[in-house]
């Protein structure tokens, strides 16, 4: 085991048959030293890192116009006021950027199934889940971050919340939780494409959902809807049920008040649901060069 | 090569015999209806995207319904007339504003452009044709959309009886003109830089906002109002919708199908001109 371990099955090709002598990588230094070369990429084509992440603010920005004239005319969207809907809004989108930067790629696995790419994946000596969340890195989620950071600032300013040491925990954790919520369903829809092949649209719909939707109180949906979106698509766990508990307002909640609470526990488990899922549908994978 | 390109590509210029602009015709028909069935080729996608415009519909009434609550009025716009205005404006922005990439931006990138160069029919009719193929493709959910509306009660039938009906099929043939037509010289923009994905979220985002898909100018505050009135975007969808709802009528209503119109002719000559300078830029990559 000389050989350093980067390079070691290119060098020992010349030597004896193709027989690859590898030394275990840690699957966290692995997938960083692929998202670093990822990011060194992105970062060489400066002007379109600016491009891609203006057009991420633009694209959650015309969101936050819309709910900003919305609040001018009626004041109120569900019994929540201004600085209210600002503070789900910076939530909603911090838990996207949460998902988006380190997960995003998940975007990428319709390409890398649909061109043969994930043959390419398959080859190397890392877990092919690891690699494809470094395969491209999407220089938009940076865009999802800073206008996320940006309003979270305004936002929690404007909030009628008491920020004590732990309501910042929370924050925080509650943050961290949604991105996860966020990102284990965006798996478990790119464990689809091992069957289906097409899911863009799919993951697309979701996603516009939860950016569309997110930024009001779950009342507003009605019951029916309002379940809908806590147990079919758990947009309530990633900003909704938290920001009750941050804002004082558990007692409008279907569910009873601890559950305020419940996406901390929640994030984890769905990420770990998606990505067991991605892992179990993979075995399903079918090269498109036969 | 690069005479016979020059000539095809600037195509119609030269006296063209008819039977030659019937050919074009032909295949101009023929490369929409082959862009319909490549937008329903993949099931699943289309079932999804039925679904999700369902969805959409159904959240947006829920929304702008407790947004008004026990509200009768707002700015002089009444509660059903905003739900039905949301419900039209979720199923313009489907068609207008999909999140799919043009195809020309991809083939200057992929190098198929040198191909489509080829072609004994312009890349601008080309393009156009395409995408007229794929906003036709999406016009079945759509119609499903409105349908849900009208069985809930969302949404009304168009001011102005069969009058009104036919001044807002012509005011939506218009708008995704001008749409189409905004989405072209955007995508354009891909013999310059290669790279138009940013381009084109801003452009999505801003049209979307500006047209007044996601909320009616009316409720914009006046100096916003003002602005987007002098823009492109308010022809999209904001026109046909306040044409449906009958908010402009009579002369006021043609008024506003005619600023339509001069949009689609401005757009038309930014395409052109937009086009010509582009031939001069033509990367093939990888030829």
């Amino acid at each position: 085991m000389a050989e350093p371990p980067a390079d070691g099955a290119a060098g020992t090709a010349a030597r004896e048959p193709w027989r690859p002598q590898l030394r275990e990588v840690s699957p966290l230094r692995a997938w960083w030293v692929l998202m670093a070369t990822s990011l060194r990429v992105v970062f060489a084509y400066r002007s379109n890192l600016l491009n891609t992440a203006l057009g991420s603010v633009a694209l959650q920005g015309s969101q936050l116009l819309f709910v900003g004239v919305l609040l001018h005319r009626f004041e109120q969207v569900g019994g929540w006021g201004f600085g209210e809907v600002a503070l789900l809004f910076a939530m909603r989108l911090c838990a996207h950027a949460v998902c988006t930067v380190p997960f995003g790629q998940h975007s990428a696995i319709d390409f890398l199934i649909n061109e043969g790419d994930y043959d390419r994946l398959l080859l190397r000596p890392v877990s092919p889940f690891l690699q494809m969340l470094a395969w491209r890195f999407n220089p938009g989620s940076l865009g999802d971050l800073s206008l996320g950071v940006v309003v979270l600032v305004v936002a929690a300013r404007l909030a009628p919340v008491e920020w004590t040491a732990g309501a910042v925990v929370l924050l925080v954790l509650a943050i961290l939780a949604g991105g996860l919520v966020e990102a284990g369903v965006q798996f478990a829809l790119s464990s689809l494409s091992f069957r289906l092949r097409a899911t863009w649209s799919l993951k697309v719909t979701v996603d516009t959902t939860f950016a569309d939707f997110g930024p009001y109180p779950l009342g507003v949906f009605g019951t029916v809807g309002s379940l809908a979106l806590t147990f079919v698509l758990p947009l309530a766990f990633i900003a909704y049920l938290p920001a009750t508990a941050l804002l004082g307002r558990t007692d409008e909640l279907l569910l009873p008040a601890w559950a305020a609470y419940s996406s901390l526990l929640v994030g984890p488990l769905v990420f770990w649901g998606g990505y067991r899922a991605f892992v179990h549908q993979s075995r399903h994978y079918d090269s498109p060069a036969g | 090569m690069t005479g016979p390109v020059a000539t095809s590509t600037t195509g119609a210029t030269t006296a063209a015999p008819a039977g030659h602009l019937a050919a074009q015709a032909r295949a101009l028909v023929a490369i929409g209806r082959q862009s319909v069935r490549s937008a329903l080729a993949v099931r699943s996608e289309v079932l999804v995207s039925g679904v999700a415009v369902l969805v959409r519909v159904v959240l947006v009434i829920l929304v702008w319904r407790a947004v008004y609550g026990s509200t009768p009025e707002v700015v002089g716009v009444d509660r059903s007339t905003a739900v039905a205005y949301a419900v039209l404006g979720a199923v313009f922005t489907n068609v207008l504003n999909p999140f799919w990439r043009s195809s020309l931006e991809m083939r200057v990138r992929q190098g198929r452009i040198a191909v489509d160069l080829l072609r004994p029919v312009g890349l601008v009719p080309q393009t156009l044709a395409q995408q007229v193929g794929t906003t036709a493709a999406a016009v079945p959910r759509c119609v499903l959309a409105v349908l849900l509306a009208l069985v809930i009660g969302a949404l009304q039938a168009p001011a102005g009886g069969v009058l009104g009906l036919l001044a807002f099929a012509v005011s939506t043939v218009l708008g995704v003109a001008v749409a189409l037509l905004c989405n072209l010289v955007v995508a354009m923009t891909a013999f310059w830089t290669l790279e138009v994905g940013g381009a084109l979220m801003v452009y999505r985002a801003v049209a979307q906002f500006a047209s007044g898909a996601l909320i009616p100018l009316w409720f914009m505050p006046g100096w916003l109002r003002g602005t987007l009135e002098w823009l492109p975007f308010q022809a999209q969808v904001f026109t046909p919708l306040s044409v449906y709802f009958g908010t402009v009528r009579g002369w006021d209503a043609v008024g506003a199908v005619a600023v339509q119109a001069l949009w689609v002719v401005l757009l038309a000559l930014l395409a052109q001109l937009v086009w010509s300078r582009a031939l001069h830029r033509v990367v093939v990559q990888g030829g």
